[in-house]
């Protein structure tokens, strides 16, 4: 988190953008359980605000809370300058104050988008959220992913070890020795999938029947900007929302991930008349246009997976 | 194939019923003379609960010890004959027994195994309003006895008596020929400062209610625990319940600082009144796992040595509450303690930030520091909720700081001085400051 106002333009991260559309389109589905208007957005807004504008206008969350830990006067006052739609509570606190603060019996979206790699602080307010959150509500997290010097699981046990703690391990860290970068991703979605069953199994522990948890993954992305990053999503429900949970079908949208595998988000290089040329091609005619584009077929085929959610009018705050 | 006859079921049963006097080894191994005692004591505390409620001012507790001879009296509710007969000397709390509620004693197996490890004989004699038993055991004789099978384990009664009227209530527990080791500590120098200070700090709830608990004549005074609370200093108090086997556990967490004492610092546990945890400073309360302050070890550093933390259990169903058979420590896996432990580590948190920013702060006439100089020893019960540790934010380095100086009429300045409540120029001019950038929503 700290500093990154001053490295990274958030508008200017490709996949970064296209990962906050394919989170809005998720979030949009969370309708079945009550109006999006009803829903609060826990996110950390830094002096940007993308995915709460995003948001806000696309899923229409009427309750917005934005969670910056700085003591900086100057960026405060950003914050505050730059929060969109009036709507925005701005806290100049810690995660873990703020999150004593908010009343969790409202259904939330939360997004916990750090920039830095995993640390224990990251997994203990993933846990507190999993033990609070009411049915219905979202809890994503996002962190640096760079694997840095590791490429054998001793040195990546041994990363883990000093980063999250030697009892935070899974299994899988020593599955194959060779770790390649999506090794890595793989094994620190685990780590954190780990600790969040922990702490639904922790509230679970005994209740009654019908407050009883459970949990789904819905999304997990990797992408890489100019830093691998993975976010991570979850859906926490009751029984009595378990229905609501099915007819969402958030698992069926092509980008959601209920397992190990990521959705990997790869933005192509292509120029924009490229990607103008791309989306012309329809149904029919299709196999006949795209061969004729002077593009390899690997490039047009990494574009038509983000398609959608390409911001064509990346320029606009809107995204 | 041969073909046998099946053997009669006798024939192909051994006996595998332990001896008493091994049963009694096992049971009496893993506890401390000093928490046998205690056990006891627990008891009757139990048993003065039940009969007066949460105004303990007439209840009355008597332990005397010498090298031949412990006692335990105390004015409680007593046991009844029925009790006696089906329950109280049973090992183990058979489903059938009613459970006072809220109360200390939940396993059914803490007095038995007090007695047999204080010493070789004993007498339990016990008073309801109506009835009066005295029931003796010499372990001895009992141990001999080792023919019956463990389901025809009994003691028996020396005298009851039934149809009584208006009788005082109460149970007395003597034990006599004790062990060398229970001798040997009842010699020590120590010991009765160890048991005295054991007992205030695990009865400190009914200690605070009035309970009168003497020690060979000495009554023990109840010291409720404090916290730091300033004008500028707040500390966590939440107020939950958790529902856990149909009924309902409630929890109080306080959070915040007290003295630079790195022994005192730590977590203090209670369950219904009764303190089973003190100065708490390792994974099981979350310190480990907590505080990544970027240390490689992170552990309670120096600068952690002003948390403190209570947590307070309180449920009539005592079984639930997350206590070890003993009552002497934390069970992390209860159900209960897994519910509220994230609650715990984020309240640590929370003032760790705190304490991490005061140990970062050079000046010790800072904001942080002046906060906690300013602030007052409170007991818990007069903390107002308050979810997230409240304190002053770190100044800025002093040296980006703009000075300004400015004269005013002294007389308007010291009404604005008591408009603000502050004693200071300084402070009334940084203080009118702030309202205008708040007034203007500078920032």
């Amino acid at each position: 988190m700290s500093g990154s106002f001053a490295k990274i333009d958030y508008q200017l991260c490709p996949a970064k953008a296209v990962e906050r559309k394919m989170m809005a389109e998720i979030f949009s589905r969370l309708a079945v359980f009550a109006p999006l208007s009803e829903y609060r957005y826990v996110g950390m807004g830094s002096v940007y605000f993308s995915d709460f504008a995003l948001f806000h206008s696309v899923c229409g969350f009427g309750d917005m809370v934005s969670i910056e830990g700085t003591e900086d006067t100057r960026i405060k006052r950003r914050c505050a300058f730059n929060a969109p739609f009036g709507v925005v509570d701005l806290h100049f606190e810690k995660t873990t104050t703020a999150f004593l603060k908010i009343d969790w019996t409202k259904r939330s979206v939360i997004w916990l988008d750090y920039d830095d790699p995993l640390s224990q602080d990251m997994l203990s307010d993933l846990a507190y959220l999993a033990s609070r959150v009411t049915s219905g509500s979202v809890i994503s997290l996002s962190f640096n992913a760079a694997r840095g010097q590791v490429r054998t699981s001793e040195q990546l046990v041994e990363k883990l070890r000093e980063s999250v703690g030697p009892d935070k391990i899974p299994d899988d860290a020593t599955l194959e020795d060779h770790v390649d970068q999506r090794r890595y991703s793989r094994v620190l979605r685990s780590v954190v999938s780990a600790e969040f069953n922990r702490a639904i199994g922790n509230r679970n522990a005994d209740g009654p029947p019908e407050e009883k948890i459970s949990s789904q993954q819905i999304f997990f992305y990797t992408y890489d900007d100019d830093t691998p990053m993975l976010t991570v999503g979850w859906l926490l429900t009751t029984p009595t929302d378990e229905g609501k949970a099915k007819l969402s079908r958030i698992p069926e949208v092509l980008h959601a991930s209920s397992g190990v595998r990521p959705f990997e988000i790869v933005i192509p290089k292509l120029t924009p008349a490229e990607m103008r040329a791309i989306s012309r091609c329809d149904a029919t005619d299709k196999y006949e246009k795209e061969r004729s584009l002077p593009l390899l077929k690997e490039e047009i085929a990494k574009f038509k997976k983000i398609e959608r959610y390409w911001p064509m009018a990346r320029f606009l705050e809107l995204g | 194939m041969a073909s046998s006859k099946a053997a009669s079921s006798t024939e192909m049963e051994v006996n595998a019923s332990p001896t008493k006097s091994f049963f009694i080894s096992v049971l009496i191994k893993d506890i401390d003379f000093i928490d046998a005692l205690i056990e006891l004591i627990d008891n009757s505390v139990d048993a003065v609960r039940a009969r007066l409620g949460d105004d303990l001012r007439k209840g009355h507790i008597q332990v005397n010890y010498s090298t031949s001879e412990v006692s335990v009296i105390d004015d409680g509710v007593g046991i009844s004959i029925d009790q006696a007969h089906k329950s109280t000397f049973r090992f183990g709390r058979p489903t059938i027994a009613k459970v006072v509620p809220g109360s200390v004693g939940a396993f059914g197996v803490g007095m038995k195994r007090a007695l047999f490890k204080i010493g070789r004989w004993f007498e339990v004699e016990s008073s309801t309003s109506t009835e009066r038993f005295r029931l003796p055991v010499n372990v001895a004789d009992w141990e001999k006895d080792d023919d019956e099978a463990a389901s025809q384990w009994k003691f028996e009664m020396a005298t009851s008596e039934t149809n009584l009227r208006n009788n005082k209530t109460g149970t007395s527990v003597v034990i006599k020929k004790l062990h060398e080791y229970s001798k040997e500590e009842l010699r020590s120098a120590t010991f009765g400062t160890r048991l005295r200070e054991k007992l205030t700090l695990a009865h400190e709830t009914a200690l605070g209610l009035g309970l009168k608990l003497s020690i060979n004549g000495l009554n023990l005074q109840a010291e409720a625990p404090e916290i730091l609370v300033g004008k500028h200093l707040k500390p966590i108090h939440i107020e939950d319940s958790i529902r856990v086997d149909k009924s309902d556990v409630s929890i109080r967490i306080y959070a915040g600082v007290g003295d630079d004492k790195l022994r005192d610092a730590g977590w203090y546990v209670f369950c219904n009144g009764r303190q089973i945890e003190s100065a708490e400073k390792t994974k099981r309360t979350g310190w480990d796992t907590a505080l990544d302050t970027g240390d490689k070890t992170p552990r309670p550093h120096w600068q952690f040595r002003r948390f403190r933390g209570y947590v307070f259990f309180d449920s009539p169903a005592s079984s639930l509450l997350p206590w070890n058979t003993m009552k002497t420590g934390l069970n992390v896996e209860s159900a209960v303690y897994r519910k509220a432990s994230q609650q715990m580590i984020m309240a640590l948190r929370d003032v760790i930030t705190f304490l991490n920013a005061l140990d970062a702060e050079d000046d010790v006439d800072g904001p942080l520091h002046a906060a906690i100089d300013e602030a007052k020893y409170v007991r818990l019960s007069a903390v107002p909720t308050n979810a997230a540790f409240r304190a002053p934010r770190p100044r800025t380095d002093e040296s980006k700081l703009a000075r300004i100086s400015f004269k005013r009429d002294p007389d308007l300045v010291d009404l604005v001085k008591e408009e603000l409540g502050v004693a200071t120029n300084r402070e009334v001019g940084e203080q009118v400051f702030d309202f205008f950038v708040r007034s203007k929503k500078l920032l």
